[in-house]
């Protein structure tokens, strides 16, 4: 039930540390260790490079494509400890933003849910995250810093999908959004942050894991009032966050693979969880009323159950 | 950057990497006294405690140790606890062995004290493969290796090393287990435990080394790392056993001697180093730089750092004990150094040593973030997948590392497409057939017998009755009401009763009104009371009778019929108030219905009232089916989906939600169904897949009775869903098609997703954010379901309407499907052969879009009257729309001249034949709407009735039958298509075209008889709206047709009306294509049929000039006018077909085939724009 439909060699000269299509799955942009970010169409299965950008000092770790509605913006973190957000003007990409705020590599980046306008989250190895705004009217960014946000490093982070307040006041003109976001660091912890006012408070401090987080991911919900976080860490498990209210979370434990857990990625739905160790394997999960099942193994890009 | 700080003077030990939480042991150093002059020792068990900003550990336990310590190492190996053993070298050759668990738990926890080396332990190893052996060093060259198990005999390497030194350090290989490595200061000596003797000595005979420290590779058995603590060569040395003339690599950075060394095993290119000179340096022992790579310096100190350490589990982490009395512990990853205030101690111990102790202040600032100059291994993140829109899964691995032969290595990435839901998939594809083959019916029959679950039986028994050709009958069948055999069983029992002279033979006569007077039967009854009266009495008494005699002879029927309803006489009260006017008889009624009882009288009271709703309010929930019967017998197609939701809604109130569903279903009301099965179902897939089917096939049947469905709400959000989860298997295109033209948000921009992912709509374009914005806006606007075989959620399908026949109701006013065209005589001849047929003509009007749409064969017959509209007859308006006309002689039709017929009229009746047929007459616009024709498919009741209600308007102005009107319009159609054949009669065609119709409004039309009764100019009032005219004239400047002859020479631009701007665009560039096409088409059958497109795209610019096409439609046609001009063909086809299985199809009929010829010739013959 997982077939290649394209397979894409890179010609990075170096480790790929991420890989993302953007919003209509049109295009594919990859970043490498050799400090360089690449952009591909791959309409219809075939795969054209567009643009190789080189602007990084550093192996760029993660990348993330704004949602359409604020241009076409691709943000790339580095261990450079920058932060670059790229736009594509008349088919050209060139920087649009750079952030330097950040005093060692920046490991993770994500953009907001478009709901919150465009704002970008990073997430680095200083322990702090940054929360990049984008203010139309005057055309210029501010950033948030979450001064300690995890003790020797924030590993990853992860924008909660756009909830409503509760309908408590009367409709204003401007519906807000909460903000929130799920982070996990080399504290083990992973906590959950929420702006409010003009200030990001942490709101969770979750402590299951007893090693370091390597990735959170906030599922998008779909048709459910539940949250779900998926983490996964060193200490080589998958643990499930659920939470009625987004104030107090449950965990459990989805499986303890054989190896380091490096990344998890939540479908587009939410119902299906990608897991990807350090033994070389993806795998895909779903959850049944008896809990969660492997439904599927990936190797190179096919299932091999 | 400094984590953690402990102010103590102290050995230290990393739990194991097993551990967790990470704690620090420390134990009081041995080498040097603290500031108190304390000899008192303690070891103590921290937690690192990261989780919590600031420096400070946590203290766990602090135990009194015996003596203090040279060195600290913390080994997993336990037997008989879970937190491993700590093994402390002390001074006089002791080594003391500690049980965690027992610390922890504030126990002593010493559990052997063995004392066999000679002089201070300062080289202790567990060894990493057998936990329970340990080595030891100390001085006199002693080696010893312990078991944990057995600590009273411990054995050595082998013969010791001549001469005797103090052992500096020991340490296991951390690939091959019998290996151990030693150092003295002159030389470094490796064991092999198997063979019980040194297997090499590395001596460096060149620089004076005095050799400190080593650290094996942890990967590469054969290498290690030494450390000179000589201040004349403050080296490290990475060495080969297999090359063990002279080092491999000197690192030189230290400026004096080191003091310790360790290697990270979670990252081979990792080694860290600290010295006299107080500087902690980050190397990469594996760089090729000459004298080594410094990847940072992690701190500099005010002392010595006499030792450092890895954390095994925390690899960012190193712990450095100094002489200044801190035991500091720093992450290789940079961030910003935390300000902290250090209290001195000793300045604390030595009042009035403030000088020295303020000294090293300045060195406290260091200002930069310190993280390694490359990022360390467990940054790289090997692997990874990830998910994009359509279900797809992004992942790449990282298999080959480059460092080994440098060969290029694939660094790959797949786009894979995940399908979990193959069920899903397929029950749609299903739906997607039966939608497309249109047999709702048998469909819902199958999916009925295939259920086992009654409910769901019930519920798809009853969207079939919805189908079937008498709904209302059907559903009360199902309700367990046949009508024929409960009227047959009524009759019969009607008949027994009567029984009066075989007279129930004659009652179904009497539903025949025409017969009702005729009856045998009638007579009989007559002649039967005829036989019966007697003669009587009036009597004029006080008592009951007496009154109502006497209210009645003097006609006071109010107080008769009061009097009767005290008396209880109910019956003459009711027959008294129906000769008293229907006021007084429903007063009576309603007196009466209140009065009585029993739900006999309730249901007779909801009839006489029409208020249903009482009954289902009322009636005994378990009565609902009869209830819901009586609804579908009487009420009206407006009231019955109220009525059929309360009753749903108090059946769900009472917990049947069930029995709510068919109410919902007969209700038509998606958001209450949906809200109800939502409640009840898990969340399936197949149980969405049921939902989806169920709601798609209400819609249809919703759309068959002719009212729009409004995807809103809940529906809105489960066709969402539905399509959501479709595309999420990679189905994008059907997909799509469940979306229809919703504006509910939800679905616009998942709409929106959807095309562009598809290429429908071009992803990307250059647009500032604003307009990009408004632009996609307009795009869901008028974006459909895309795919062709899906009969989309529109009102598009081709089955004709069923509009709810109920019993009570009047019949609908304008019946839709018998317009009187198909009954009207063609037009006379005589006019039309007056003028002289051009033959050729009739090509023309079989058009196929028009033959098509065309439910009227008759149509051709009047297509092909040669009615001609190159009348040379002027009209008296002409003068005023075209002034330079000369002026003509009145016409004998001119008097027909109507006020400024509708524009309309003309332009679009060609194409649409069929809507001609129900057309209003022409002058209707002229005093309503001009676009009113168009107003929307013909086919909903309410346009019909419109029609007839403007009919009247007409009448009284132009004095013509107005019955009449309607095959005139007919009319309108000749002088369109005939106008290119005359070209030469341009001046005189526009004129042409108000009069032509007007003489068709008399089917038996002869002009001069008729003129005199009409005097010309009372009979054209000035228009009112001077637009009207304008309008009027468009037409007749429209160009003629091209010939076939002229087709190379595309029509001139010039005679065209004006277009607006962007409409202009679209005429240019079709027109363009078009000219181009037929330039390059080599066989006639291709310029044929560019012709036709031709003509086709005038009738297309003609809605433009009208402003009659939809914004859905004209943001299509722009759209496919840019993909065209780009020469997109394929997309323009799929956006074509996507336009034309739209909501607007009756509309755009007329012009899209020639679109599509267009595209396909232009494609066909690579014709493009640019």
């Amino acid at each position: 039930m997982v077939t290649v439909l394209n397979s894409i060699d890179t010609g990075h000269e170096d480790m790929i540390h991420d890989a993302e299509t953007d919003f209509y799955g049109l295009r594919l942009a990859t970043c490498s260790s050799d400090n360089s970010i690449k952009i591909y169409d791959i309409k219809n299965g075939a795969h054209t490079l567009l643009e190789d950008l080189k602007a990084h000092f550093g192996p760029v770790w993660q990348i993330a494509w704004s949602h359409p509605k604020f241009g076409n913006l691709l943000a790339s973190c580095s261990y450079d400890r920058k932060v670059i957000i790229w736009k594509e003007q008349q088919g050209k990409w060139t920087k649009y933003y750079e952030y330097a705020n950040h005093d060692s590599s920046v490991n993770s980046v994500q953009f907001a849910p478009p709901e919150c306008g465009l704002a970008l989250a990073c997430g680095s190895s200083d322990g702090c995250i940054s929360i990049l705004t984008y203010h139309e009217e005057t055309n210029t960014w501010d950033a948030k810093k979450i001064q300690n946000a995890h003790a020797i490093g924030c590993n990853a982070v992860s924008w909660s999908p756009a909830v409503t307040p509760e309908p408590a006041f009367d409709n204003g003109q401007e519906e807000k959004f909460v903000k929130r976001l799920v982070s996990g660091g080399c504290d083990n912890l992973v906590k959950i942050w929420q702006e409010e006012g003009d200030k990001w408070v942490e709101v969770n401090k979750l402590e299951v894991h007893s090693d370091w987080v390597r990735d959170v991911a906030w599922a998008p919900s779909i048709g459910i009032s539940r949250h779900y976080i998926a983490s996964c860490s060193q200490d080589r498990r998958v643990i499930i966050w659920t939470s009625e209210d987004c104030k107090t979370w449950n965990s459990s434990v989805m499986h303890t693979f054989d190896d380091v857990v490096w990344n998890v990625s939540w479908s587009l739905n939410g119902n299906i969880l990608a897991v990807s160790g350090g033994d070389n394997k993806v795998s895909l999960w779903s959850q049944n009323s008896e809990g969660w099942n492997c439904i599927s193994d990936v190797l190179k890009g096919q299932s091999t159950l | 950057m400094k984590v953690k700080d402990l102010e103590r003077t102290a050995n230290i030990a990393w739990s194991p990497s097993n551990e967790h939480p990470i704690f620090l042991a420390a134990g009081t150093a041995g080498q040097q006294l603290d500031a108190s002059f304390n000899t008192n020792a303690v070891i103590e068990i921290y937690s690192l405690n990261l989780s919590e900003p600031g420096l400070d550990m946590e203290p766990k336990v602090s135990v009194p140790a015996e003596h203090r310590f040279h060195k600290l190492i913390w080994g997993s190996y336990d037997k008989s606890s879970e937190h491993g053993t700590i093994v402390g070298g002390c001074d006089r050759g002791l080594i003391e062995i500690y049980n965690v668990s027992k610390l922890l738990n504030k126990e002593r926890g010493l559990v052997a004290c063995p004392s066999k080396h000679t002089g201070p332990v300062s080289a202790l190893d567990f060894n990493p493969f057998q936990s329970n052996l340990l080595a030891s060093g100390a001085g006199e060259s002693e080696i010893y290796i312990w078991d944990l198990n057995n600590t009273t005999t411990p054995m050595t390497p082998g013969v010791k090393s001549q001469p005797f030194e103090d052992v500096q350090c020991v340490a296991w290989n951390r690939q091959v287990q019998h290996i151990l490595a030693s150092t003295f200061p002159s030389k470094c000596v490796v064991w092999d435990l198997r063979k019980n003797e040194p297997i090499i000595k590395l001596t460096d005979t060149v620089s004076r080394i005095r050799w400190k420290v080593i650290a094996w590779h942890p990967e590469v058995a054969t290498q290690l790392c030494l450390a000179s603590e000589e201040d004349q060569a403050p080296v490290i040395q990475l060495w080969d056993l297999r090359f063990a003339t002279s080092p491999l690599k000197t690192l030189e950075n230290h400026q004096r001697g080191i003091l310790s060394i360790a290697w990270c095993q979670q990252d081979v290119n990792l080694l860290v180093s600290c010295g006299k000179d107080n500087r902690i340096l980050c190397w990469n022992p594996n760089s090729n730089t000459p004298g080594g790579e410094v990847l940072s310096e992690v701190a500099k100190t005010n002392q010595w750092n006499f030792d450092v350490t890895w954390c095994p589990k925390n690899p960012a982490l190193i712990a450095c004990p100094s002489f200044d009395g801190h035991v500091s512990v720093y992450s290789v990853m940079g961030g910003k150094i935390q300000q902290v205030q250090t209290t001195n101690k000793i300045a604390d111990s030595f009042p009035g040593m403030d000088g020295y102790a303020q000294a090293p202040e300045p060195q406290q600032s260091t200002p930069a973030s310190v993280d390694l100059s490359k990022p360390p291994k467990w940054l790289k993140r090997p692997i990874g997948a990830r998910f994009g829109f359509g279900g797809k899964l992004i992942t790449f691995e990282n298999e080959g590392q480059p460092t080994q032969n440098q060969s290029p290595v694939a660094r790959t990435v797949f786009v894979s497409q995940v399908i979990t839901e193959s069920e899903l998939v397929e029950q749609s594809a299903q739906l997607e057939q039966a939608l497309e083959y249109g047999n709702f019916t048998e469909y819902c029959r199958n999916k009925a017998d295939s259920l086992s679950d009654q409910h769901k039986r019930n519920i798809w028994y009853f969207l079939k009755a919805n189908f079937e050709a008498d709904p209302r009958g059907e559903l009360l069948n199902l309700l367990g009401y046949k009508k024929d055999e409960i009227n047959n069983k009524l009759n019969e029992i009607v008949g027994v009763q009567a029984n009066v002279d075989g007279l129930t033979d004659q009652f179904s006569n009497l539903n025949q009104p025409g017969s009702y007077e005729n009856s045998f039967g009638l007579d009989q009854f007559g002649s039967q009371e005829a036989r019966e009266k007697v003669p009587y009495r009036i009597k004029t008494g006080d008592d009951v009778e007496g009154l109502i005699t006497q209210a009645l002879l003097l006609g006071n029927l109010e107080a008769a019929v009061e009097l009767c309803l005290k008396a209880q006489r109910f019956a003459d009260a009711i027959i008294i108030a129906m000769s008293g006017g229907s006021e007084l008889l429903a007063r009576t009624q309603y007196k009466y219905l209140q009065q009585s009882e029993g739900y006999v009288s309730s249901l007779i009271s909801a009839l006489v009232l029409e208020d249903w709703s009482s009954v289902i309010n009322n009636c005994d929930i378990s009565s609902w089916k009869e209830a819901l019967a009586a609804t579908l017998t009487h009420s009206s197609s407006d009231d019955l989906p109220k009525l059929c939701e309360l009753l749903g809604n108090r059946l769900e109130a009472e917990g049947k939600a069930q029995d709510a569903q068919l109410c919902y279903i007969c209700a038509g009301n998606f958001e209450k169904l949906v809200n109800s099965w939502s409640k009840t179902i898990k969340k399936s897939s197949s149980e969405l897949q049921e939902l989806v089917e169920l709601v798609t096939f209400l819609q249809k049947s919703i759309e068959r009775q002719g009212r729009r469905v409004e995807i809103t709400g809940s529906l809105a959000d489960l066709l969402a869903y539905y399509a959501s989860i479709l595309a999420s298997q990679g189905n994008l295109t059907v997909a799509l098609s469940y979306l229809g033209s919703s504006q509910d948000q939800k679905i616009a921009d998942l709409r929106d997703r959807l095309s562009v992912s598809l290429g429908y709509k071009s992803a990307y374009p250059q647009v500032a954010q604003r307009s990009r914005h408004s632009s996609r806006q307009s795009f869901s606007n008028y974006l459909n379901p895309v795919t062709p075989p899906v009969p989309s959620y529109n009102f598009n399908t081709a089955l004709p309407t069923q509009p709810w026949q109920t019993q009570n109701q009047a019949p609908l006013p304008a019946q839709p499907f018998s317009p009187p065209p198909v009954s009207q005589p063609p037009r006379p001849t005589s006019v039309g052969s007056a003028h002289g047929g051009i033959s050729s003509r009739a090509k023309y009007v079989v058009d196929p879009s028009v033959h098509s749409n065309n439910p009227y064969g008759a149509r051709n017959q009047f297509n092909t009257n040669p009615y001609s509209a190159p009348n040379p007859a002027p009209v008296a308006n002409t003068q005023q729309l075209i002034p330079n006309l000369p002026p003509m002689p009145q016409s004998p039709a001119n008097f027909h001249n109507p006020p400024p017929p509708n524009p309309a009229a003309f332009h679009n009746q060609p194409p649409e034949p069929a809507l001609a047929a129900f057309a209003p007459p022409p002058p209707q616009s002229g005093w309503n709407d001009p676009p009113a024709l168009r107003r929307s498919t013909p086919r909903l009741p309410a346009k019909q009735s419109d029609y007839v209600q403007q009919d009247p308007i007409t009448h009284p102005l132009y004095g013509v039958a107005p019955s009449q009107t309607l095959p005139s319009s007919n009319g309108f159609v000749e002088p369109i298509q005939s106008q290119p054949f005359v070209p030469n009669a341009q001046p005189f065609a526009p004129n042409a075209q108000p009069f032509a119709p007007n003489a068709l409004y008399n089917p038996n039309f002869e002009p001069p008889p008729m003129q005199p009764p009409l005097v010309p100019t009372g009979f054209m009032p000035p228009s009112p709206n001077p637009d009207v005219y304008h309008q009027n004239a468009i037409p007749n400047v429209q160009p003629p047709v091209v010939p076939a002859a002229a087709v190379e020479a595309p029509a001139p631009i010039i005679q065209k009306a004006p277009l607006s701007g962007e409409q202009k665009l679209m005429q240019i560039v079709f027109d363009d294509l078009r000219g181009r096409c037929s330039a390059n088409a080599n066989n006639p059958q291709t310029k044929r049929k560019l012709e036709d497109v031709g003509k086709k795209l005038e009738f297309l610019y003609d809605l433009l000039r009208e402003d009659k096409l939809s914004p859905n439609t004209l943001s299509g046609l722009h759209q496919l006018v840019q993909l065209v001009q780009s020469g997109d063909y394929s997309n323009s086809l799929s956006l074509h077909t996507q336009l034309v299985s739209g909501p607007d199809f009756a509309q755009i009929a007329s012009f899209m085939p020639g679109l599509k010829v267009l595209i396909q010739c232009a494609l066909q013959l690579q014709v493009y724009l640019r």
